[in-house]
């Protein structure tokens, strides 16, 4: 335990000038982080959005500085560390080295988390999961990286050079991965299991440098699990993995009867000159039966298009993202289709099948939520305040929430509003309703974001003509906020036939 | 005598080189063992295979109580190690240095520090990035020497240092030797002579040859006869003869072997009529040009 205080101190000693760099642009960046908690419209000059960016950036960098300079202050390569022959303890050295990272990086930026939670007027030591959280997502994606790329080199441009390589590997495999059908959805499970790999690779090489020293077998381990990982993100079933994660077998509120592909008859047929290599299909699709208080997130989609004769067409699944509610049914997909087979069959009618994989949402308990004047609690993470919308005379409630971006599901009837309505008639007071996300299972931030930023907009209240618009939110006023929570996933197709691909070239609003 | 380092069958192959090649090698506990030999002979390898900063390809080496592959952590604080290429953490200062390693060694002795400091005329609040090759050195060898070690391997500690600091580290060394064994590798035979007790001839890979000074310099003869008649034919030459010269009247060869009863006895078996015969002892260098000139005739 004496050696890890001896190294720690003698590191610091060392370090001091990078150590307080980190720091300064550690509190540089806590001082310009309210900027981004403001919605629209932000008055902040760009000057000062480009200062916090490069603040950022710098921060990382100085991080990145510190740690591959800390520990290759007692290289693990090459022959020639007069360390090497020291009655260093290998397990002390490690411990020395993981002391000061966790001194230098981990304990600031637990304290300046702490710090702009307690500013905002969140208890700190309420949220202790999301800040350890944190930690260990800053630990996990930027720290052990880059101690692990820094005990297999000898010099932070030999890092460099590594880092390249793997940055240019990455792309290569993204380009590669994303030319395979199904990846963009069906990405969950080989995700994990390359994270999986890279972890233990990460772990095992930090125990294979600092307790055998082996360079080379370093290298090949990492160059074997580079391989590795490769083969699992191309060999990867996606499809089949889409259909197992959204299984057939349905709880939900959407039935295939209630799920429709709209007709575009309305449209006219663009047989426009096909000079890509793909051709854009908008596919407008009606929803019905969604029961109240649901909401379904459209996670993927799948087009197969029927031609005559046996010709016929997939897109494998690709991600969605479409929200979907009872009062909000409606929504476009957009897919690429082969250009080849499009030429093929544009002049003929063809069927169309739409397969869907989505995740329904059910609302908690709803929550009454009376707006003050100034902050107020709206869940137990979020604090708002009402403030000035995006476009003239809309008020939204600005809010902050700690550690997590909050799920939520917002209602407010605006026949209950406090503000003054000229008139009680105007035809745009049905029931508002907002959705924040539908899932945060991802919090923390990599702990360098503890407050998130989130608005509840209900919009406003608009004339016949409209042209006139009054804010609805204002203090007194009553809203509804309530939780959703994942209900079920599953996968629901639909037909439409006889139809001409042409008709859904146009994007229909 | 016990061995303080003791190599069996040691083999290092850099893929297609093979730097070591089956090498056996004893340093007998309390001796300056001198391991020479010519540039790419192996002699670094061969140390760093001992320190445990290079793995061995087959073969293994004990190291005072420790198997060398085992050196590590407190094994250290017994061992001292030096070398010409060592990376000294250049941005600490001489004082600084010395007070960080310090604290790594529970038998570090103050008192011999602040002496070798002193003696070396060590400049305390220097940087070790602005110390001369020399000043780094004696550096160095001061933190190996200030916590008394068992044993100190130095690898060519003098390569390319002027010759008034040479003459203060071996004189350090010899005052050190009475309480410890010294492995000292060096291509340069003449600093090795003056301190040496024992020596190593290491070539390609292999020992030639390890022995105590003293028996090197007295079995190894530069001999010069004078015959009666030029000798047309001679009988068969022993193994042990080296380069040897026939010219005239006048015969000149190396005996390995020098016995000053045998050998003339043999010289007059080989070539009867001698007239005069002088045996002159050789300097560590000649012998060594002898030996390296013979293996490259393959003849050991």
């Amino acid at each position: 335990m004496n050696q890890v205080l001896h190294i720690f101190r003698k590191d610091v000693r060392r370090h001091w000038l990078e150590i307080i760099v980190s720091l300064l642009l550690l509190f540089g960046f806590a001082w310009k982080m309210p900027m981004i908690w403001r919605q629209e419209p932000n008055y902040e000059a760009p000057v000062w959005r480009w200062l916090f960016a490069l603040l950022g950036i710098s921060l990382c960098f100085s991080w990145w500085f510190l740690i591959v300079r800390v520990i290759q202050g007692e290289s693990l390569v090459g022959d020639r560390q007069f360390w090497l022959t020291r009655p260093y303890q290998r397990r002390w050295l490690m411990a020395a080295k993981a002391l000061f990272i966790i001194s230098f990086v981990n304990v600031p930026v637990l304290i300046f988390d702490v710090a702009l939670l307690a500013s905002v007027g969140f208890r700190p030591w309420h949220y202790l999961p999301g800040l350890l959280q944190g930690q260990f997502l800053l630990t996990a994606f930027l720290i052990v990286p880059i101690a692990t790329f820094s005990v297999i080199t000898e010099s932070p441009v030999q890092f460099l050079l590594i880092l390249f390589g793997i940055v240019a590997y990455i792309s290569g495999l993204t380009w590669v991965v994303g030319e395979i059908p199904s990846s963009s959805a069906g990405g969950d499970i080989p995700g994990a299991v390359v994270l999986t790999i890279a972890a233990a690779t990460c772990l095992a090489l930090l125990v294979l440098q600092y307790f055998r020293r082996d360079t080379l077998v370093s290298r090949w381990t990492l160059l074997g699990s580079v391989c590795l990982s490769a083969i699992v993100v191309t060999a990867a079933p996606y499809g089949l993995l889409v259909e197992h994660a959204y299984p057939n077998l349905r709880a939900g509120s959407l039935v295939s009867a209630g799920v429709k592909i709209e007709r575009n008859s309305s449209a006219s047929p663009h047989d426009r000159t096909v000079t890509d290599k793909t051709v854009n299909l908008y596919v407008p699709i009606d929803t019905s039966g969604l029961v109240q208080g649901s909401l379904v997130v459209v996670d993927a989609a799948r087009l197969t298009i029927y031609g005559p004769g046996e010709l016929a067409w997939n897109s494998g699944w690709i991600s969605s993202g479409s929200t979907l509610w009872p009062a909000a049914s409606r929504f476009t997909q957009a897919f690429d289709v082969s250009s080849k087979f499009y030429s093929s069959v544009a002049g003929s009618d063809v069927d169309m099948r739409i397969d869907l994989a989505v995740s329904e949402y059910r609302e908690g308990t709803a929550k009454q939520i009376t707006v003050a004047a100034g902050s107020f609690k709206v869940t137990d993470d979020g604090i708002c305040t009402a403030g000035q919308g995006r476009y003239w005379a809309t008020a939204t409630l600005q809010c902050k929430s700690a550690m997590n971006e909050p799920a939520f599901a917002a209602h407010l009837d605006p026949m209950s509003t406090t503000c003054a309505l000229p008139d009680s008639t105007w035809p745009s007071l049905q029931l508002r309703r907002n959705y924040g996300n539908s899932s945060a299972d991802f919090g923390g931030g990599v702990g360098l974001f503890p407050v998130h930023p989130f608005e509840i907009n209900f919009g406003a209240a608009t004339n016949p003509k409209g042209d006139k618009a009054i804010s609805i939110v204002c203090p007194g006023t009553n809203f509804s906020i309530a939780t959703p929570a994942l209900f079920s996933r599953y996968r629901i197709e639909t037909e439409i036939q006889a139809i001409r691909l042409g008709s859904y070239r146009t994007y229909d609003y | 005598m016990a061995n303080a380092i003791a190599i069996e069958d040691l083999t290092k192959r850099y893929r297609d080189v093979t730097a070591l090649n089956g090498l056996n090698m004893a340093v007998p506990e309390g001796s300056i063992f001198g391991l020479v030999g010519p540039n790419g002979a192996g002699k670094t390898t061969a140390i760093k295979i001992v320190m445990n900063i290079l793995h061995a390809t087959s073969g293994r080496a004990q190291v005072l109580d420790w198997d060398s592959r085992d050196l590590a952590g407190s094994a250290f604080c017994s061992i001292g190690y030096v070398s010409e290429n060592q990376k000294l953490p250049e941005w600490m200062r001489v004082t600084h240095f010395l007070a960080y390693v310090r604290n790594f060694y529970p038998t570090w002795d103050r008192e011999l520090e602040n002496d070798l400091v002193k003696k070396f005329d060590l400049p305390a609040k220097r940087k070790l990035k602005m110390l001369s090759r020399g000043m780094r050195m004696k550096v160095a060898l001061a933190s190996s020497l200030a916590y008394r070690p068992r044993l100190i391997v130095m690898d060519e500690p003098f390569s390319g240092l002027d010759p008034l600091v040479r003459d203060e580290l071996i004189e350090c060394i010899q005052l050190r030797a009475r309480e410890t064994t010294v492995l000292i590798s060096s291509h340069d035979l003449a600093e090795i002579e003056t301190f040496a007790t024992h020596i190593g001839y290491l070539e390609a890979g292999h020992l030639r040859f390890s022995e105590e000074l003293g028996s090197l310099a007295s079995r190894f003869r530069q001999i010069e006869l004078a015959l009666g008649a030029s000798p047309l034919q001679h009988g068969t030459v022993p193994e042990s003869w080296m380069h040897l010269d026939v010219s005239n009247s006048t015969v000149r060869f190396i005996e390995s072997r020098y016995d000053q009863e045998r050998t003339p006895s043999e010289v007059l078996q080989v070539f009867g009529d001698v007239r005069n015969a002088t045996y002159t002892a050789m300097p560590l260098r000649s012998i060594f040009l002898a030996i390296a000139k013979d293996a490259r005739e393959n003849k050991v």
